[in-house]
């Protein structure tokens, strides 16, 4: 009990410091749980997904013959895993699919609707119909709706217009003939088939898996960053309180209780601060996840195709995971503590030692760092070789501050400036944790902001290059795009139309998007090349194809090289003439001329480009017309603006969070500090320096050591935007930037710098206190 | 005639405490001549340090008349309260005080520099007190007796008319106390320096010219009877 009692007393005395210890836990404990609570739900929906998007097969008669039974059957015997779908089509826009519960397992993108296969195994008595509401609706006009009174279950993830139910619920409704029975197959394709069969390909499926790995490593990446800074803000405060608790240690040590029960006892309290403080961190985790959880699944839906995140880990799950890691982060911030310590450390003595080996830990790691960034490509790596960077130059900048300051103190010829110099160069070396986490902090916000801005700058340019036309038009079913193309240009108003078909292709045996469009069309001249030959719009009609710069970069494509593209039963060879940039989502594209498109293209559809006469900026409402979708330039604009915004919330949430923690702790220790070095400025007042120029002088130096390291933090955040532009985007979604610098953030940023300083030196009011004279 | 250095009269200075004030001096009369050491005694809480912080003009007092050099302290503004503590008053403490950011002998150029004198000789200052071995190195790596003549150095260097001592071999063992206060005395009479030392060491006290004690506010000479 006395143990505990002394254990406690440290807290009661100074409640300040266990106030700093449970905000920092709870801070990292936070964005460390909402970063894996989304990762996570991102993950599973990528697993799930991954299985949807595998290419997938469609077997046919060689003979043309429309498939029965019996071929299923016949399929079935000779060991293929086929899966019927048999799809009937009961209005314009409403069609029918029923699918075989029994063998739907085959294709395990069909597994993702595991709930309704398995209500059709378990409840075959009831079998609905599922669909959108709006489905449901339609089904409920049709005349036979009252015949067959199916009950109607809403499943939203559905596709409009299609319902979904057991195949011999279909089968019935079916006359005969009207039915189309398909018989699919996952990828990868049997070598062998029975006779008078063949496989058309019915989706190439698409390669996201690496690109959503490396988008999740780069947002755990910067949680790691927030862990790193929390650590360093930990292990500060521990430091700070170390003298005073290292003779509370050792009487109790000398009153007879052994180093096993301190240590034992200093264990206890590491767990007493990492558990509440790591449930509140998880609760407000999840909070912080459950608030960007849209954005962040709009995020990955625009970028990978991803419907929805994935279900959520429950708190005692991501519980088990933090505390673990606050533990591990206490731990750190109190070895000195069980170690037990020197007898004879001072703090001064031991701040100048630790200086030093961190001088040499911080140029070794900055070395190696920058020597491996140079060398490496591969995403982890370039993010272990970032962190030796960040890491060393951070430890090196605090100890470069006080090198600086040593220099100018030498070379100082009055008194007072030399004193200052000589006591900003001491507080470097006190505060060097706290001024490396903020260095960090400093240069991720700075490194982030000019990815972020250099991005949305090059976003919005390509966006005005590409968005030529006045209306876009989404017919909203696939359409004849020669048909619709020329109903379009009868249109009044429309001077110019363009179809753009998109669909799936395979370049070099490996799946891709494809656009096909008329390269002749006076809307596409916004186009601009990062790598070209003369004309390459010209050469598209003959033998030549663009590729986007992601599929240039993940295949090593330029221009001049034949590449083999595989559209449906169709295989061409072209020369690539063109790499064009593509940003706002990784796949990789071919751009081909339209009239190369076979009539069977996977993924086929099509949308329309308008021009219209200028003063006009809408279509007359037409019949056929009225499914699609029109949209104007200015709305199109403006809703990827939204999509860019929403993308990068969660990074620029983390880092003003990271920022926050970093300037609100370094304003506390500072205030510690500073409160602690009064006694230096009794002395000046006491050696004649009057008490007003002694306060000015704390502010001074307040605000000078934060902005100077603002300053300092700078080149290092340039150096981060680089390796986020140049290194990790490439990587990550397969586009490069342009290195954009912002000197209007940086001034933003010295100023809140100096705003910490200045409120810090202001806070503390008058330096000069006479009761420490005494017994210092 | 002996010159007054110093002449206190009726001082009187209180605390607040709450709601109270504390009475530390009242009726407190001094005369301290040029050239002269005295030593004030006393119980602790006696008044002793607010004594000096009154002389060197850290406080201000509540009322009587303080004068250095015919100078009234009480009419001064801070800022010519700050320019004789930086040029004429060195005060020495229990713990040395020594600026702990600054080596040994820029402690001492710094107090020298302030005082308006050229940062010349900094080493003989040091080789006078036997510490210039310690010129390069910081306060912290110093032994208190070292400490404590580092703070001599720096105080004597600042070449002040008025020496403030405050227990300054409070933290000292007996032989390094002694060989403190030797070089004390040999440098203070060495250049006619006037010191006014606060302590508890009756026998550090024995060596100045003069022992006051401190009682009930104000001082009184000290009754070197065995029953005191």
């Amino acid at each position: 009990m006395g143990l505990v009692a002394v254990f406690l007393s440290q807290y009661r005395r100074y409640p300040g410091q266990l106030l700093g210890l449970l905000s920092i836990l709870v801070c990292a404990g936070a964005l460390w749980s909402g970063i894996q609570t989304l990762t996570g739900r991102a993950g599973a929906s990528f697993e799930a997904s991954n299985a949807a998007l595998e290419p997938r097969f469609e077997v046919v008669r060689q003979d043309g013959a429309a498939l029965r039974v019996s071929d299923f059957a016949r399929l079935r015997r000779a060991g293929l895993c086929v899966t019927p779908q048999l799809h009937l089509s009961l209005s314009d826009r409403l069609e029918l699919l029923g699918i075989d519960p029994l063998s739907a397992g085959c294709l395990r993108g069909t597994m993702q609707r595991s709930s309704l296969v398995t209500h059709l195994l378990e409840t075959p008595e009831r079998i609905p119909l599922w669909g959108t509401s709006e489905s449901l609706a339609q089904w409920r006009a049709l005349p036979r709706a009252a015949a067959d009174a199916y009950p109607l279950e809403p499943a939203e993830d559905l596709p409009q217009g299609l319902l979904l139910t057991d195949i011999s619920e279909v089968a019935r409704l079916a006359d005969e003939g009207e039915g189309r029975l398909r018989l699919l197959l996952p990828g990868p394709a049997p070598s062998v088939l029975p006779s008078g069969y063949e496989l058309v390909v019915e989706d190439y499926g698409v390669e996201p898996g690496s690109l959503v790995e490396s988008f999740l490593f780069s947002l755990e990446a910067l949680g790691w960053l927030a862990l790193l800074v929390a650590a360093l803000l930990l292990r500060s405060v521990y430091l700070l309180g170390l003298e005073q608790r290292r003779r509370s240690l050792r009487l109790l040590h000398r009153l007879g209780v052994e180093r096993r029960r301190i240590r034992l006892a200093l264990l206890i309290e590491a767990l007493l601060l990492a558990l509440p403080a790591g449930a509140l961190g998880v609760w407000l985790g999840s909070a912080l996840a459950l608030a960007l959880a849209e954005g962040f699944g709009n995020t990955l839906a625009g970028l990978f195709s991803l419907e929805a995140l994935g279900r959520n880990l429950s708190m005692a799950q991501i519980g088990l995971q933090v505390v673990p890691v606050l533990l591990l982060l206490v731990g750190w911030a109190g070895v000195d503590l069980m170690r037990g310590g020197s007898e004879t450390d001072t703090e001064a003595a031991s701040a100048r030692a630790g200086a030093a080996r961190s001088g040499w830990v911080g140029a070794g790691l900055l070395l190696v760092g920058v020597i491996g960034l140079s060398m490496v490509d591969q995403l982890r790596s370039i993010f272990l070789m970032t962190g030796f960077c960040l890491l060393g130059a951070g430890l090196l900048v605090p100890i470069g501050l006080g090198w600086g300051l040593g220099r100018l103190q030498r070379r100082c010829t009055a008194p007072l400036p030399e004193w200052s110099c000589a006591e900003l160069s001491a507080l470097c070396r006190l505060l060097r944790l706290p001024l490396l986490a903020l260095t960090l902090a400093i240069a991720s916000s700075i490194g982030v902001q000019a990815m972020v801005g250099g991005f949305e700058a090059t976003f919005t340019r390509w966006l005005e290059q590409r968005l030529q036309g006045d209306l876009y038009l989404d017919p909203g079913r696939p359409v004849s795009a020669e048909t619709w193309r020329q109903r379009l240009a009868q249109m009044p108003g429309v001077v110019e139309v363009l179809p753009m078909t998109r669909g799936q292709a395979l370049v070099e045996g490996r799946p891709s998007d494809l656009l096909a469009v008329d390269p002749a069309s006076p809307l596409l001249s916004g186009w601009r090349f990062l790598q070209a030959e003369p004309e390459p719009w010209r050469g598209l009609d003959g033998d030549g194809v663009l590729v986007n710069e992601q599929l240039a970069r993940r295949q090593g494509l330029e221009p001049g090289e034949w590449i083999e593209i595989r559209l449906g039963d169709k295989r061409v060879r072209r020369r690539v003439l063109a790499v064009y940039a593509d940003y706002g989502r990784p796949a990789g594209e071919v751009v081909l001329p339209l009239g190369l498109l076979p009539d069977a293209l996977p993924g086929r559809y099509t949308t329309f480009v308008l021009g219209l006469v200028d003063g006009r900026d809408a279509l007359p409402a037409l019949p056929w017309l009225e499914a699609g979708r029109l949209q104007d330039r200015p709305t199109l604009l403006q809703r990827a603006q939204a999509v860019f915004e929403r993308t990068f919330q969660l990074t620029r949430t983390l880092n003003l969070l990271t920022l926050l923690l970093a300037g609100t702790v370094l304003a506390l220790m500072g205030l510690r500090l500073f409160r602690l070095r009064r006694p230096h400025y009794t002395l000046l007042h006491v050696a004649g320096i009057e008490r007003w120029a002694l306060r000015v002088r704390l502010v001074v130096h307040a605000v000078l050591l934060t902005l100077v390291l603002g300053v300092l933090a700078t080149p290092l955040g340039i150096g981060l935007s680089w390796v986020l532009v140049a290194k990790v985007n490439p990587a990550a979604f397969g586009w490069s930037l342009p290195l954009q610098l912002n000197p209007g953030y940086w001034l933003q940023v010295w100023l809140a710098c100096a705003l910490i300083g200045a409120l810090v030196g202001a806070a503390l009011g008058d330096p000069v206190r006479l009761e420490t004279l005494k017994n210092e | 005639m002996r010159e007054i250095l110093i002449q206190a009269e009726a001082i009187a200075k209180s605390y607040p405490s709450g709601r109270e004030s504390i009475r530390v001096l009242h009726g407190l009369d001094l005369t301290l001549y040029r050239g002269e050491a005295v030593a004030v005694v006393g119980p602790s809480g006696s008044g002793k340090s607010t004594l000096l912080n009154l002389l060197n003009g850290l406080l201000r007092p509540d009322g009587g008349r303080l004068q250095l050099l015919g100078v009234d302290l009480t009419q001064l503004r801070e800022r010519d309260l700050a320019d004789l503590r930086r040029r004429r008053i060195a005060t020495l403490f229990q713990d040395g005080n020594l600026i702990p950011t600054l080596s040994v002998a820029r402690n001492l150029v710094f107090r020298r520099t302030l005082a308006g004198h050229d940062s010349a000789g900094a080493k003989a200052w040091l080789e006078a007190l036997d510490i210039a071995a310690t010129a390069d190195r910081y306060p912290d790596q110093l032994s208190g007796g070292q400490r404590q003549r580092a703070a001599l150095a720096c105080a004597l260097a600042m070449e002040p008319e008025l020496i403030l001592a405050d227990e300054p071999t409070g933290s000292l063992d007996i032989h390094n106390a002694e060989r403190v206060m030797q070089l004390f005395f040999d440098r203070i009479g060495a250049r006619g320096l006037t010191a006014l030392v606060v302590t508890h060491n009756l026998h550090l006290a024995r060596r100045c010219d003069r022992v006051l004690e401190l009682v009930d506010g104000a001082l009184q000479p000290w009754d070197w009877s065995p029953s005191s």
